[in-house]
């Protein structure tokens, strides 16, 4: 499924979409107001010009009132009422009055003609209160005249205004009226009738129309016929046809009487029909007629238009405005905007030294401030996170290196640690084992003991004691130090164990243990040793060890105050043999010497060679008495002991000096000082022979051959 | 701004509709007229310019005749190249709804033409009864000579033998009151004492001496021939009655000091009552800033008459000329005008009235 189109709004969009809204709006507002002002003003037009008709019409009708008035007055004129009063008593078959008739003519056509050229009434007729035609301006055919609405509504009302007449006599039209003349007595005399011309209505009409001023007047019957317009026009012609008067119809409901408005177009205009009907006018309610005062909607509507076009200038300045403020205030929030992105997306695409220069005190100016301080800190954050990156891949690389080299030492030191025979294993800060080699896994293999595994410990693999050992040993390791030890295994090997703690940044992380077999070096030592601490001819401690080794014989027996005893063996004529025989059988001599000494010692006597034929033993535990004898019996033994040479055996005899520790304050030295003194003696006594020195009390000092002092 | 590119373009686009629309030609509805503009007449074929000239300016402020503006060519009948007839076929080729003629001797004379070639021809301030005799397509609009008479025998005193010498224009209109005037004098018991002059008469004071013994004098000659003939009345100390034609109710004519007591007959237009007729003068004079005369009035009242009697109707000269068949009456700027069905001469009332005080009063 397709994503939903997101259409993007920037801000001048937005911005010109909500100026457009509002100025919609607003122009919304103004056409409601300027329509508002066109009804309202309609309204005031129409009620105002259907009060100018009602005024027109009721000036209409107070001409018509007027003239009827005119009439009435005749009843005023003695010799009209004194005629009237005359005819009333006439035959019925008796003519006119030609003298009331000549009056009414003059009083009533030729004087308004002769004023104002013009004629107000058609015709006027007296008639009796028998209906009886007694002078007329003009007489009518018919005598009898009483059968006459206009008759019997003057009779019976006193005044009686007809319609429209067309009178074909006369052919004239007119408004027929008629009024009663009474008698100063209140008799009727008879009925003054008279037909209103057509030409005073119009001129009526017309002098009523002033009253509206330039406007179309239009007087209209009840049944649609015009008695009077503004524009050219035929009395009485029919009007029905005419768009004010069938909206006139349809306003009111298609009934005549009331006062409206209607706007109809005509000749291309609209035209506003103001209309009112007659019903409130003097002397014309009863007739039905129908004003109607009309005026160009342009001319009605002019303060409207006015209105509208000042709305529409305002409108349109305000429009203006309207997007000119919109487009600045666009362009003072869009560019910034559009600055403070342009400045993002290089600062995305790497340029951290982008910024954006806006100097507002708004909240775009804060925007700016804000996103330059984001920059700052970006910038900072990059770079301290680039040095940081680059430290890091450093590190990394070095780690790498490391690894890599670690890697290397590993396979190295897997070759390395597998090439040796030499015990290697790692353990955790927890003792566990993590590494060894082959040589651990062969050696718990050949000793039958359990498999090596990860993450065994020392009290798996060793007896509690040992383990508590090896953990010890662990955990000083753990700490920091590097202790060795030498052990003595149970194949009789002699193992080296150093422990060293693994490091790693600065941190112990486990113990390594490097194990050497040095059974053959501690042997050579032994060899060593015993090269450096015995002779090597006769195998008997050397000068050296002798020493060595009764220094601390000496102190022991100093400690335990126990008796020690000195002995200085020498062979007698030793050189003489080496001369005679040569010195191989000088060392064989020597050899045997020692061998039969070593057999007639004790293991805790120790023979040591001083040099040449001279010999010391040293008799710990050995008091004077004792020390003789064993001095006498190794005199005697060697005595007797032969080497066989070429010549054959050869006998040899050795002379002795005996001296023993005496007191604490004596040395080795010392002591070794007396037994050479007493050794001396018996040299000097004819050899073969012991002399104990005086030192040593309770001993004879010399034997046969044997003890001296 | 990607939306505002689009509204910009419909903004002009609107602008340009609506300019267009303003720019949509309305077929017009022309008028030609051919009136003196120059000569003797000049004044009276000025003044009935400006009244036409008027009126069409209304009506098309209005939106003119059934939304159609009303264009009106006026041409100088005095000074067309080619003389009048060739002004006349000049005028016709716009195939205009109408011909004005203004003054009889223009509308006289192109009443043939007109009669020729079925259009019609409206003669305004043209009193020559020839206008209208016989005619098919050929009207006036001006009083009859008829109507001359009754307003000015209204100044006459009611006395019975009276004298009136009638000095007049020796043309069918002239002769026409003049005979009006005595036949009514005669009828009275009076005497009447007719003394025709010429146009180019510039000397009326034989005339006035002529008139001298006279209970009253009535002129009926165009204004100046009236104001000559005045001052040569004052000049022989003629104290009698004077009565004058409609000419005589001219503005010119009030100021002028031998007018004072002038009996004339007169238009409605002058009556500061008559308020149609007020609003009229007051809107020429800003105009024009000369009197409003009858002239004047004749054109602008025509030009209403034309637009009251072809409003919601086909502009045609059958249509117009169907109209005026069935005739009409009109509250126009002269009161109450009227055409009888199948006459041809718009009729309007002359009243009487005197010159008091430098203005027209009326009875």
């Amino acid at each position: 499924m397709p994503a939903r189109f997101q259409p993007r709004l920037t801000i001048r969009a937005r911005l010109a979409i909500i100026t457009l809204a509002g100025l919609v709006v607003l122009g919304g507002l103004g056409l409601f107001t300027v329509r508002g002002a066109y009804r309202a003003l309609e309204v005031a037009y129409g009620q105002s010009m259907a009060e100018t008709a009602q005024a027109m019409l009721g000036q209409i009708g107070g001409s018509v009132v007027a003239r009827l008035d005119q009439l009435e007055r005749l009843s005023d004129r003695a010799e009209v009422t004194a005629r009237m009063r005359a005819a009333n008593r006439r035959p019925l078959d008796a003519g006119p009055d030609t003298v009331l008739s000549e009056l009414l003519r003059d009083a009533f056509i030729d004087a308004e003609r002769r004023r104002f050229g013009r004629s107000v009434f058609a015709q006027v007729v007296l008639i009796d209160r028998r209906g009886l035609v007694v002078a007329a301006t003009d007489p009518p055919a018919r005598p009898l005249l009483a059968d006459r609405t206009w008759w019997r509504g003057a009779m019976a009302r006193g005044r009686h205004v007809g319609g429209l007449a067309y009178d074909p006599l006369l052919d004239a039209h007119g408004l027929v009226v008629a009024v009663r003349l009474d008698d100063a007595r209140g008799q009727p005399l008879g009925v003054a009738k008279a037909l209103l011309s057509a030409g005073w209505i119009i001129r009526e009409a017309a002098q009523a129309a002033q009253l509206a001023g330039n406007t179309d007047i239009h007087l209209v019957t009840a049944d649609t016929r015009q008695i009077f317009s503004t524009r050219p026009f035929r009395f009485l012609e029919h009007v029905d046809d005419r768009r004010y008067v069938r909206a006139s119809r349809a306003a009111t409901g298609n009934g005549a009487g009331g006062d409206d408005f209607v706007q109809v177009t005509e000749g291309g205009r609209a035209r506003v029909y103001a209309f009112a009907s007659s019903r409130s006018a003097p002397a014309l309610g009863h007739l039905g007629w129908t004003l109607f005062v009309g005026r160009d909607a342009r001319q009605v509507l002019a303060p409207a238009e006015a209105l509208e076009l000042r709305i529409s200038v305002a409108y349109a300045v305000v429009l203006l405005a309207g997007l000119f403020a919109a487009g600045l205030l666009a362009r003072s929030l869009a560019r910034p905007v559009l600055r403070i992105r342009d400045a993002a997306s290089k600062i995305a695409e790497g340029d951290l030294e982008q910024r954006v220069d806006l100097k507002r005190d708004d909240e775009i100016g804060d925007l700016a401030a804000a996103f330059n301080l984001m920059s700052d800190r970006l910038r900072d954050s990059y770079h301290a996170l680039t040095a940081e990156i680059a430290v890091r891949q450093k590190a990394e690389a070095d780690m790498a290196a490391q690894a890599h080299r670690a890697l290397e030492s590993e396979i190295e030191l897997n070759t390395l640690i597998e090439s040796t025979d030499d015990f290697i294993w790692f353990v955790d800060r927890e003792g566990r084992l993590v590494l060894w080699n082959s040589a651990v896994s062969d050696y718990r293999a050949q000793r039958g003991k359990g498999p090596v595994r990860r993450g065994i410990t020392a009290a798996d693999m060793l007896p509690a004691d040992k383990a508590a050992e090896w953990e010890e040993l662990y955990r000083r390791t753990l700490s920091g130090e590097r202790p060795i030890i030498e052990l003595e295994l149970s194949d009789g090997r002699h193992q080296t164990f150093a422990f060293a703690p693994m490091m790693r940044e600065g941190e112990v992380i486990g113990a390594s243990v490097f194990s050497r077999d040095i059974t053959v070096r501690r042997a050579m030592e032994r060899q060593l040793e015993q090269l450096a601490s015995t002779d090597p001819l006769t195998g008997a401690s050397n000068r050296r060890r002798f020493m060595k080794q009764a220094q601390v014989e000496w102190e022991r027996s100093q400690r335990y105050d126990s008796p020690l005893s000195l002995l200085m063996i020498d062979i007698d004529h030793f050189k003489s043999i080496n001369d005679t025989h040569g010195h191989a059988i000088g060392d064989k001599v020597l050899k045997a010497m020692v061998m039969e000494c070593i057999a007639r010692l004790r293991g805790t006597d120790l023979l040591g060679r001083l040099g040449g034929e001279e010999f010391a033993v040293l008799l710990p535990q050995t008091p004077a008495a004792a020390a003789a004898q064993t001095a006498e019996r190794l005199r005697q033994a060697l005595a007797e002991l032969s080497v066989a040479t070429d010549n054959g055996p050869l006998r040899f005899t050795v002379s002795l000096g005996l001296a023993c520790r005496v007191g604490a304050e004596d040395t080795v030295e010392e002591c070794l000082r007396r037994a050479d003194a007493a050794l001396y003696k018996a040299k000097a006594g004819g050899r073969d022979r012991l002399v104990v020195d005086p030192s040593a009390s309770g001993v004879a000092l010399e034997s046969d051959r044997g003890l001296a002092s | 701004m990607l939306l505002m590119v689009p509204f910009a373009r419909l903004l002009m686009l609107l602008c340009l509709g609506l300019a267009l629309a303003g720019c949509e030609r309305v077929e017009p509805v022309r008028l030609a007229a051919l009136m003196p503009l120059g000569g003797p007449a000049a004044s009276v074929g000025q003044s009935l310019r400006e009244g036409l000239e008027l009126a069409v300016d209304e009506i098309n402020q209005r939106g003119g005749l059934n939304a159609r503006p009303i264009e009106l060519t006026v041409v100088d009948s005095t000074a067309a190249p080619g003389g009048l007839e060739a002004a006349y076929h000049e005028v016709v080729a716009t195939d205009p709804l109408l011909i004005i003629a203004g003054t009889s001797n223009v509308a006289v004379a192109l009443k043939p033409l007109a009669e020729a070639d079925r259009r019609l021809l409206f003669g305004l301030v043209a009193t020559a009864p020839a206008l209208t005799e016989n005619a098919t397509w050929s009207y006036r609009y001006w009083p009859l000579a008829a109507a001359e008479v009754p307003a000015m025998l209204a100044g006459l005193p009611p006395d019975e033998n009276l004298s009136l010498g009638v000095a007049f224009l020796d043309d069918a209109y002239g002769r026409s009151v003049a005979e009006g005037l005595a036949e009514h004098v005669r009828r009275r018991g009076g005497r009447g004492l007719m003394i025709p002059f010429a146009l180019t008469t510039t000397d009326y004071s034989d005339l006035a001496q002529t008139l001298g013994d006279t209970d009253a004098v009535a002129i009926v000659a165009f204004d100046a021939h009236i104001r000559a003939v005045l001052e040569a009345l004052e000049a022989a100390n003629y104290r009698g009655r004077r009565l004058a034609s409609s000419s005589g109710a001219l503005p010119a004519m009030f100021d002028h000091p031998a007018a004072e007591g002038l009996y004339v007959a007169a238009p409605a237009i002058y009556n500061p009552s008559f308020l149609v007729s007020e609003q009229t003068r007051q809107t020429y004079e800003a105009r024009t800033g000369k009197p409003f005369d009858q002239y004047a009035a004749n054109g602008v009242d025509f030009i209403r008459l034309l637009d009251g009697l072809l409003v919601d109707r086909e502009v045609s000269a059958v249509s117009l000329k169907a109209r005026l068949a069935d005739g009409f009456a009109y509250a126009g700027l002269f009161g109450n005008v009227s055409l009888s069905a199948g006459g041809h001469d718009i009729e309007f009332p002359l009243l009487a009235a005197r010159v008091e005080g430098g203005r027209l009063v009326y009875r």
